[in-house]
C-alpha cells in the first residue's frame, strides 16, 4: 500500500526538474534515518555507513522513475538498502576485517541459551536469523525490535495496517527465537 | 505469575544517535549531482565508442586488404583438383618415373605402405584364389613337384625346449 505522501513524492520525481529535486530532498530526511539506523548496526561504521547510504541515494535517484509501485516506497527502500550494504560489506571484508557492532545491544543474564556466548555471537546469529526471513516480516522486525517505532508508526511508514504488522512482527520473532535456540544450542 | 521471558528479552538495543538533516540533504544534493554527471559522461562515452568502433573497423578491413595471399587466388585451387581428376593413371605413373629424385623415398615408402595395407583388407577367404584355378589344382600340384614344406619351413629342426614357452 502506497501512501499519499510517498504517492506525491514519486510523482514529483518521476516529473523530474526543481520540483522533482526538492521532493527527492524531503524523501531523503524523511527516510535517510530509517535507513542509516538500518545499514550503521550491521557496518559499527560511521564512514562506511555514509558510503552505502550515498550509493542507496544514488540508486534510488536513478530509478525511481521507474518505480512501479507494486509495495510501499519503504519496502523498496529497505530492499534497496539491505542489498547494498550486503554487497559492499563483501567487498569490504575482503580488503578490511569488519566486526559487528555490538555497541548497539545489551544483553541480559537470566536466560540459559545466551551464557557463554559474546554479544558479537549473539548478534551474528541475530543478524543471520533476519536474513531467513520473508522481506515483509524483516522490515517490521527492523523497525520494531531495532529502531523502536510504534505500530501506528510503522502503519503510517509502510502503509500496512497494524493488526497485519502485529500479525508479521509476532511470527518472526518466533522464527528468530528458533533460530537461535536451534545456533546457539549448538 | 511472572511470563517467561524469551530470548529475545534478553537482547536489548540500545539507541544510536542519528545525523542531522543536513547530512541527509547533503547525501541528496550528491546523489543528483553524480548522477548528472553520469549522463554526460554517458554520451561522451558512446560518442568515443562510435569513433573506437569505426577505427577498428577500418583497420579491419584494411588489413584484409594487406594480408590476403595474393599468390593463391582461390579460383586456381579449384581448377587445380578438377585438372588432376582428368590425368589417366598411366600419365601419373609416368610423370612419377621422370621425376622420381623429386621424391623422399620415406614418404613413398609410407604411401605404398598404406596402399598394401588397404589392399590386404580387401583379400577376402573366398576371392583370395583366382576363379579358374580350384584347391584339388593346387594339391595335385604340390604332390606332382613333391613339396615338402616341413622341409622347405624347417619344422624337423627345433628345440624342444622353445616349446615351453607356450
Amino acid at each position: 500500500m502506497m501512501t499519499t505522501r510517498d504517492k506525491k513524492w514519486i510523482e514529483l520525481i518521476k516529473t523530474g526538474g526543481n520540483a522533482g529535486e526538492k521532493a527527492f530532498h524531503e524523501l531523503s530526511v524523511f527516510y535517510g534515518p530509517r535507513l542509516y539506523a538500518q545499514i550503521i548496526k550491521i557496518t559499527n561504521d560511521t564512514a562506511l555507513t555514509k558510503d552505502i547510504l550515498q550509493e542507496v541515494f544514488i540508486k534510488t535517484w536513478l530509478h525511481l522513475p521507474k518505480f512501479e509501485e507494486r509495495s510501499a516506497l519503504y519496502s523498496w527502500l529497505y530492499r534497496i538498502t539491505h542489498n547494498e550494504t550486503i554487497g559492499i560489506l563483501r567487498k569490504e571484508r575482503k580488503r578490511t576485517h569488519l566486526s559487528i557492532n555490538n555497541e548497539i545491544v545489551e544483553i541480559l543474564p537470566g536466560h540459559s541459551t545466551l551464557e557463554g556466548h559474546s554479544a558479537e555471537e549473539i548478534l551474528s546469529v541475530l543478524y543471520a536469523a533476519i536474513q531467513v526471513l520473508p522481506q515483509k516480516q524483516a522490515e517490521v522486525f527492523e523497525l520494531k525490535y531495532f529502531q523502536q517505532q510504534t505500530f501506528k508508526e510503522i502503519e503510517a511508514l509502510t502503509g500496512t495496517s497494524q493488526g497485519a504488522l502485529k500479525a508479521s512482527y509476532h511470527i518472526a520473532k518466533k522464527k528468530i527465537t528458533a533460530f537461535i535456540n536451534l545456533k546457539l544450542n549448538h | 505469575m511472572s511470563k517467561k521471558k524469551d530470548i529475545l528479552d534478553h537482547v536489548t538495543v540500545k539507541e544510536k544517535n542519528s545525523p542531522s538533516e543536513d547530512f541527509f540533504h547533503t547525501l541528496a544534493t550528491e546523489a543528483i549531482k553524480r548522477q548528472k554527471k553520469g549522463r554526460i559522461i554517458q554520451r561522451s562515452f558512446r560518442k568515443s565508442l562510435i569513433y573506437f568502433g569505426s577505427a577498428v573497423a577500418a583497420i579491419f578491413l584494411f588489413g584484409l586488404f594487406i594480408f590476403k595471399d595474393p599468390n593463391i587466388p582461390e579460383t586456381i585451387v579449384k581448377k587445380t583438383t578438377s585438372n588432376l581428376s582428368q590425368l589417366s593413371e598411366i600419365e601419373i605413373i609416368e610423370y612419377v618415373s621422370c621425376n622420381l629424385d623429386d621424391y623422399y623415398t620415406d614418404e613413398i615408402i609410407e604411401l605404398a605402405s598404406v596402399v598394401l595395407e588397404n589392399e590386404v583388407d580387401l583379400i577376402s577367404e573366398e576371392n583370395f584364389l583366382p576363379p579358374n584355378i580350384q584347391i584339388t589344382d593346387i594339391e595335385h600340384y604340390i604332390d606332382d613337384e613333391e613339396i615338402d614344406f616341413y622341409e622347405e619351413t624347417d619344422l624337423y629342426e627345433f628345440d624342444e625346449n622353445e616349446l615351453l614357452i607356450f
